[in-house]
Order: C-alpha cells, then sequence, then structure tokens
C-alpha cells in the first residue's frame, strides 16, 4: 500500500512539473486571444441570488422540505456563477501579467501600476472563490445554513474595475467586459 | 549518488554518469557567478557548489579505495562521510525550496499569507508522512550506517517532492508566471524527486536483488544527469543580470507595498487606490534614480 501510494506521489509530481514546463512552453510560442475567454457575469442576477433577504422570504413561505429543495437549487447556481468567476479571474491573472511582462519593455509605469493591481486583486479573487465554493458545497450537505458569498461579488466588481483601468491605458479604444447586464 | 553498488567494479556509464553531473553542477556555479545570478539565487549557488565538492570527494574516496586500497577511506568511513552529506544535502533542498517559492510569489504581495499558511501546513504534515513511510518500509539487510542513509534518503524524497507537488498545484492553479530561473530550478528538482522517491520506494517496500539495485542506481544517476542538463540549459537562456540589477537598483513598482495582503475575507478597506497620477514623492524621486541609471548603463554599454 505504502508502495502504491509513494509511487503514485512520485508520477503525479513528475506529470505535473512535466505539464507545466510543456504548458509554459506552448504558453510562450502562441499568444491566444486572452479577452475573448472572458465570460460576462450578470451581477444583478448574482446579486439577487445570494441576497440573504431572499432566503429568508423563501424559508418563511416554503415548507422545510420544499425550502431544502430550492435553497439547493440556488446553492447550485450560486457555485455556477462562483466557478464563472474564478475562471475569470484566472483569465486575469493571465492578461495581467502579459501586460506586466510588456510594460517591462516600454517601461511604462501606468500601465505596470494598473496590471500589477489587476494581477493582485484577480489573485484575491480567484482564492476567496475556491474557498467560497467550498462553503456552498458544504451548504448543498446543510442547506439551512447560509454563506455569506456577497465578498466574492464585491471583489469581483473590484477586479472589474481592475481590467477596465488597464484595458483603457492599454488600448483606449476597446474595453475588457467582465460583467454583463 | 549510487547507494548500494558502492566498492564494486563499475562500467564507464558508471563512472560517468557519477563524475559528470558533479562536474556540471561545478560548471554550473561558475555559470552563475560570471552571469550575476547568485544575487537572485544564493541558496541554488551554494547548492550547486557544496553538491558538487561533496559528491565528487565521495567518488574520490571510492575510486581511491577500490584501485589504490587507500587505508584512510574504508568503507564505514565512506558511509559515515556520506551521511553527513546527505544531512547537509537535506538542508539545502530544502532552503532551495524556500527560495523557489519566494521567487515565484515575490510579484504577487496577495498571495504571500497564503503560500506561508501552505507551507506552515503542508510542511509538518510532509514530515508526519516522511517518518510513518520510513516506519512502514521493510527492514533494510544493510548495515544500520547504509540502512540510516537509506531511509534519510527516503523521507528526503518524500518531503521534497510533497513540497513541491504542492508548489507546482499552487503555481498552477493561480496561473502564476514564474521567473525562467526559478521555474527551471524547480523543475529539475521536481524530475529528479519524483523518479528518486519512485526508485527509493522500490527499493524499501521491495526485496530486490544486486542487479536490479545495479539498475535503480543507473536510474538516479541518470535522472541527476538530467537534472544537472535541465538547470545549466535555463541558467544559460536566462537573460544576464543587467547592470541596474547589479546595483541593486529594484525596478520601478516591483517593491511596491500598495497590494499588502490587509484582508482575509472579501472586503477590502479600499484605501489602495492607485492610478498613474498618485505616485508619491518618494516613488517620484525612485523613478527619477531609475531613468538616471538606465542613462548611466547605456552610456557604459558605449
Amino acid at each position: 500500500m505504502t508502495l502504491v501510494i509513494l509511487i503514485a506521489a512520485a508520477v503525479a509530481t513528475l506529470a505535473l512539473a512535466a505539464g507545466l514546463g510543456v504548458s509554459r512552453a506552448l504558453r510562450s510560442a502562441s499568444k491566444p486571444d486572452l479577452e475573448a475567454q472572458l465570460e460576462p457575469i450578470d451581477i444583478a442576477a448574482f446579486r439577487n441570488l445570494i441576497d440573504p433577504a431572499e432566503d429568508e422570504y423563501l424559508r418563511r413561505h416554503l415548507s422545510a422540505a420544499q425550502f431544502r429543495v430550492t435553497q439547493r437549487s440556488r446553492l447550485r447556481a450560486r457555485a455556477a456563477y462562483v466557478r464563472v468567476a474564478s475562471r475569470n479571474a484566472a483569465v486575469l491573472i493571465r492578461m495581467g501579467q502579459t501586460a506586466l511582462a510588456a510594460s517591462d519593455a516600454s517601461a511604462n509605469h501606468h500601465v505596470r501600476e494598473a496590471a500589477l493591481r489587476l494581477v493582485n486583486d484577480a489573485l484575491r479573487l480567484r482564492r476567496n472563490a475556491g474557498f467560497a465554493l467550498l462553503r456552498i458545497y458544504a451548504d448543498m450537505v446543510w442547506p439551512n445554513r447560509s454563506t455569506a458569498t456577497a465578498g466574492i461579488l464585491d471583489r469581483y466588481q473590484r477586479v472589474s474595475d481592475s481590467a477596465m483601468l488597464l484595458g483603457r491605458l492599454r488600448n483606449p479604444g476597446t474595453a475588457v467586459r467582465v460583467t454583463a447586464g | 549518488m549510487p547507494a548500494a553498488t558502492m566498492f564494486q567494479p563499475h562500467s564507464l556509464l558508471w563512472h560517468y554518469l557519477w563524475a559528470a553531473p558533479n562536474v556540471g553542477l561545478l560548471l554550473l556555479a561558475v555559470i552563475i557567478y560570471r552571469r550575476s545570478q547568485q544575487r537572485e539565487f544564493p541558496i541554488f549557488l551554494t547548492f550547486a557548489i557544496v553538491q558538487g565538492v561533496a559528491s565528487l570527494s565521495l567518488y574520490g574516496m571510492s575510486l581511491s579505495y577500490w584501485h589504490f586500497r587507500s587505508p584512510l577511506f574504508s568503507p564505514v568511513f565512506w558511509w559515515r562521510a556520506d551521511f553527513v552529506h546527505l544531512l547537509i544535502e537535506v538542508v539545502l533542498k530544502f532552503a532551495l525550496i524556500g527560495e523557489i517559492l519566494s521567487h515565484a510569489l515575490k510579484p504577487f504581495p496577495a498571495l504571500s499569507k497564503s503560500g506561508k499558511l501552505m507551507i506552515r501546513v503542508v510542511g509538518p504534515a510532509l514530515v508526519l508522512t516522511a517518518t510513518l513511510v520510513v516506519a512502514l518500509s521493510r527492514p533494510s539487510q544493510f548495515p544500520p550506517i547504509i540502512a540510516t542513509s537509506l531511509r534519510l534518503d527516503l523521507a528526503d524524497y518524500v518531503i521534497e517532492c510533497g513540497m513541491l507537488l504542492c508548489i507546482f498545484l499552487f503555481a498552477a492553479y493561480f496561473h502564476l508566471a514564474w521567473g525562467r530561473l526559478a521555474f527551471g530550478i524547480a523543475l529539475g528538482l521536481g524530475i529528479a524527486g519524483s523518479v528518486q522517491l519512485g526508485t527509493w520506494a522500490l527499493w524499501s517496500n521491495l526485496a530486490v536483488t544486486f542487479h536490479q539495485r545495479t539498475l535503480l542506481d543507473f536510474v538516479n544517476m541518470g535522472v541527476d544527469h538530467l537534472s544537472v542538463l535541465i538547470w545549466l540549459y535555463y541558467v544559460l537562456t536566462t537573460p544576464k543580470a543587467t547592470l541596474m540589477d547589479k546595483l541593486g537598483m529594484v525596478k520601478f513598482g516591483e517593491n511596491d507595498d500598495h497590494y499588502d495582503d490587509h484582508d482575509s475575507g472579501g472586503h477590502d478597506s479600499g484605501g489602495d487606490d492607485l492610478t498613474g497620477s498618485d505616485l508619491s514623492g518618494e516613488d517620484e524621486r525612485q523613478h527619477d534614480l531609475v531613468v538616471w541609471n538606465r542613462e548611466l548603463e547605456r552610456l557604459l554599454k558605449r
């Protein structure tokens, strides 16, 4: 058993190291359209979905069994939004890092500052989205418990502002959109 | 390092695979020094020198015993020296992993707390796992000094691979763009560590014959050689440090602390708004200094 676990750990490390090396080489060889990978989020709908008042309203007007079923559906939708926010954060991290690398050559410190800000905000969003997803999955097991995910929304809006600022500085004619509605 | 096939007659390939990676490490140290990369990676330079010198010394001792029957270097003495070398190597490797992590996270203050937390949680867990793995391995047929060295090797690779696995997963999850050389060092260490963890796992948990031990030694030495070649490639293809780097100048904005990880939840204090027009006097002075330095550098290149 120990042998199997050790061999599995060794293979996982080797595969991950090789995979990172290959993806790094491929990434530097191709210039993907990162903006096309962004999936705008309907902020109003998301806000409605995480509104504690909505949860309370449903709790008061539905039976306990109906509330659990409804709440699980709402939590699944919430998780889907958080996953999209997390994916967008990953794309924005790459966009920010690309801008940082480009600003090294051009020595444009305005772009550099905006890119640094975007990268750090997007990193925090991705980290918090991971924790939020864990909390949502825990809530699915016990739907009567209500977890606050409003922080993700605030963070998302902040990242959206950072992305807009960087987009305007780099290319004033094109706007980076990560929100819809 | 061949562990159990010491003091046996060997092929030319065996001698090459023992000596060449260590000569390569010393060459690597010279190149790092000449390219002024030691300022960024002091532990990697120390690792290359110590590992190269120590392994070549052990190789020399083995040759001296085998060819000249030197009374100075008995097998027991050799294994004791190897054990001391292992202890130093373990300390240096963990310091090197710390150096890699700090380089990977340096440009991203938002992740510094998470990175430290990861090490605090994963480190002790890996030490416990390594202890358990060593305790569960089958009793060794070798004398105590050799058996202890082998167990230390196994524990070393369990912790090393675990740490590197966490760093790779962390970087992959956050899509971090590593510095070229930091990535190259991690890649070499990861490939060598994972293969050697596999071979030590086989060694410690199966009854391997002498012939199989020799084969495992060849695999370990071969992968050591591969990792040195990877490091050489990355060191040689990473741009040389500029005069600005040599003078210790930080590129503008690089050491900004505007992005301190001041939030633990989802809310920010919101006080770190930064646009180009918000530069403080200190930043302006730093910028002037950088511009002045760049001009000086250009002048020197003429």
